[in-house]
C-alpha cells in the first residue's frame, strides 16, 4: 500500500489537471468537419466516415489496463497518460459508393476521409458523370488518440479507472470531449495458487466530437501480468462494442434528416504488452490485435 | 510544479495535436449536391394542342452552401413526368434562360402516359438532352446566376379541365467546390 500523503505532489497535479482538461473544451461553433458532413445524405456519407468509427472505436478501448495486480485492500493512485493508434489499411482509404439510379456501372470506389482523391463514375450509355462525396483529408497511417487516466483503489480487490480529457477545435476539427469510467477487479484473491495475477474489467467510453458526431465504446475482458523485478509483462482478452452516432439536417433541405449509427469493426481483441515500474514511474507499451490492429505506449505517475 | 503540469498536459494532447496528417480544408475538394431544379407546368383548356409555360427565376445560389467556393459542376440526372388525364403522344422542349440568353436544355417526345412515372435522362431514350443548354446551366451554376426555366410543346389531346394536367421537369446538378 502507498500512502497519497508520500507522493503530495501527485494529488495536486491530477486535481489540477483535470480541471484544466475540462477548461480546454471550447464553444460549439461548427467546423469545417461538421460542415462538409452536413453536405451530404445518410445513404452518403455512411462509407465515407466509417473508418473513423472503426479506428476511433479500437482506440477508445485500448490502454486502461497494463497490470493484473489488484491488492484485495490497501490504497492505490496513479496517474498516466496514454497515447492510442491504430494503424490505417488500405482498405479504410477507399468504399463503394452507390451511382445514381440508373447509372451504369451502379456502384464505384472513391475516397473515404483517409483516402486521397475523389472518385468519379461515368454513365456507359449517357456519359454522364457523378464524383465521390469528398476527398480524404486525413493523410495517415496511424490515427492517434491521447488521453489522461487516473487509477484508484483498492477495496476488495477493486480498482476505478477514469478518463478525462478535452480538446479545442483545431484545423477545421470541432472541439472534442472524451470520458470514460471502468473498474478492474483481481481474480487472483479467489485462486492464490497461480503464478501469475489475474483481473477482470469492465470499462465505458463516451466522447463527443462536435455537435453532430458521438462515440460509445464497452470493453470487457480479463488480464494477466507477471512482475520480474522492474519489468511486467501483460496481456489480456477483451469483448468490446464500439458505435458512432452521426446526426445533423443535411445543408440540401429536401434530403431527410441524418441520424446513423456505425458499429466499430473491432469486436475482439488480444492484447500483449511491456512495462517498466520504477517506484513511482512506469512506462508501457502494447499491441493490440482484432479486427483492427492497435498500439499504445503510456507513462504513469503513483502506483 | 506549474512546468511539471504543463508538461503533463502537452504530453496528454500531443496526439490528438498529431493533426499535421489533416489536409487543409479549403484544399479539399467536396461535392455538393444541389437541390434539384425544378419546374411545374400546367396544361389548361384554351389553347389548342400547343402549351408554354415559363418558371419563376430561380436563384441557383440559394441551392447550396454558399460558404463554399465552386469549381465546377456537373449534370447528372434529368427527369420528365406527367400528371392528370391521357393527353396522348406528345413533344417537348425545355430551355434554359440565362441574363435573357434562352438556350435549349433537352427534349422528350413520347406517350402521356410513359411519362406517369418520371423518364430519366439516364435510362430513357424518351429525353434528349442539349449539350449547349448543359453548359449554359453549368455556368449558371457556378456563377451563381439566376435561370429560368421554360417549356413549348404539343400535345395529342387538348386538356379537358383546368388544373389537373402538368409536366414537371427536375434537372439534377452536383457541384464541386472547397471551402
Amino acid at each position: 500500500m502507498k500512502s497519497l500523503r508520500r507522493v503530495p505532489r501527485l494529488r495536486s497535479i491530477a486535481a489540477a489537471a483535470c480541471t484544466l482538461l475540462f477548461l480546454a473544451a471550447t464553444g460549439h461553433a461548427q467546423s469545417d468537419l461538421e460542415k462538409t458532413l452536413q453536405q451530404f445524405n445518410a445513404n452518403d456519407v455512411k462509407g465515407y466516415i466509417q473508418p473513423l468509427a472503426d479506428l476511433f472505436g479500437a482506440n477508445m478501448n485500448a490502454g486502461m489496463f497494463h497490470d493484473a495486480e489488484v491488492p484485495r485492500t490497501g490504497f492505490h493512485f496513479s496517474f498516466e497518460i496514454v497515447g492510442m493508434g491504430s494503424s490505417v489499411g488500405d482498405n479504410q482509404k477507399k468504399y463503394t459508393l452507390n451511382s445514381p439510379a440508373g447509372f451504369n456501372p451502379a456502384t464505384f470506389s472513391t475516397a473515404t476521409m483517409f483516402g486521397g482523391k475523389r472518385d468519379s463514375v461515368v454513365d456507359t450509355r449517357t456519359n454522364l458523370k457523378y464524383y465521390g462525396i469528398a476527398d480524404g483529408f486525413v493523410n495517415t497511417s496511424i490515427f492517434p488518440l491521447g488521453a489522461p487516466q487516473i487509477t484508484i483503489g483498492d477495496i476488495y480487490g477493486t480498482r476505478a479507472i477514469v478518463r478525462l480529457v478535452a480538446t479545442p477545435s483545431m484545423k477545421g476539427f470541432p472541439s472534442a470531449t472524451l470520458w470514460g469510467l471502468g473498474l478492474q477487479h483481481s481474480i487472483s484473491q479467489y485462486v492464490p495458487a497461480i503464478p501469475v495475477d489475474i483481473a477482470a474489467h469492465v470499462f465505458y467510453t463516451q466522447f463527443r466530437f462536435g455537435d453532430l458526431v458521438s462515440f460509445n465504446g464497452t470493453s470487457i475482458g480479463v488480464e494477466a501480468s507477471k512482475s520480474l523485478s522492474i519489468l511486467r509483462v501483460y496481456g489480456g482478452l477483451a469483448w468490446e462494442k464500439s458505435s458512432m452516432e452521426v446526426k445533423y439536417a443535411p445543408a440540401n433541405v429536401t434530403s431527410p434528416a441524418v441520424d446513423i449509427t456505425m458499429n466499430g469493426a473491432n469486436n475482439f481483441r488480444a492484447t500483449i504488452g511491456l512495462g517498466l515500474h520504477i517506484v513511482f514511474f512506469s512506462i508501457f507499451a502494447d499491441a493490440n490485435f482484432g479486427s483492427v490492429t492497435n498500439f499504445s505506449a503510456g507513462i504513469g505517475f503513483g502506483g | 510544479m506549474n512546468k511539471k503540469l504543463l508538461a503533463l498536459l502537452v504530453i496528454a494532447v500531443l496526439p490528438l495535436m498529431a493533426f499535421d496528417c489533416i489536409t487543409d480544408f479549403s484544399s479539399v475538394t467536396v461535392s455538393l449536391n444541389l437541390a434539384p431544379i425544378t419546374g411545374t407546368f400546367p396544361l389548361n383548356p384554351g389553347s389548342g394542342l400547343a402549351y408554354v409555360g415559363i418558371t419563376p427565376p430561380i436563384d441557383l445560389a440559394s441551392l447550396f452552401d454558399k460558404s463554399y467556393t465552386l469549381t465546377g459542376a456537373t449534370l447528372y440526372d434529368i427527369t420528365v413526368g406527367t400528371k392528370g388525364e391521357d393527353l396522348g403522344t406528345g413533344s417537348g422542349t425545355v430551355t434554359i434562360t440565362v441574363n435573357g440568353t434562352t438556350t435549349t436544355l433537352f427534349t422528350y417526345n413520347g406517350a402521356w402516359t410513359a411519362f406517369n412515372t418520371p423518364q430519366s435522362l439516364i435510362t430513357s431514350s424518351l429525353i434528349t438532352k442539349n449539350q449547349t443548354g448543359v453548359s449554359a446551366l453549368i455556368n449558371a451554376v457556378t456563377g451563381r446566376q439566376r435561370v429560368t426555366l421554360g417549356v413549348t410543346g404539343a400535345i395529342a389531346k387538348a386538356p379537358a379541365t383546368k388544373d389537373t394536367d402538368f409536366i414537371s421537369v427536375s434537372v439534377y446538378v452536383q457541384a464541386s467546390g472547397h471551402k
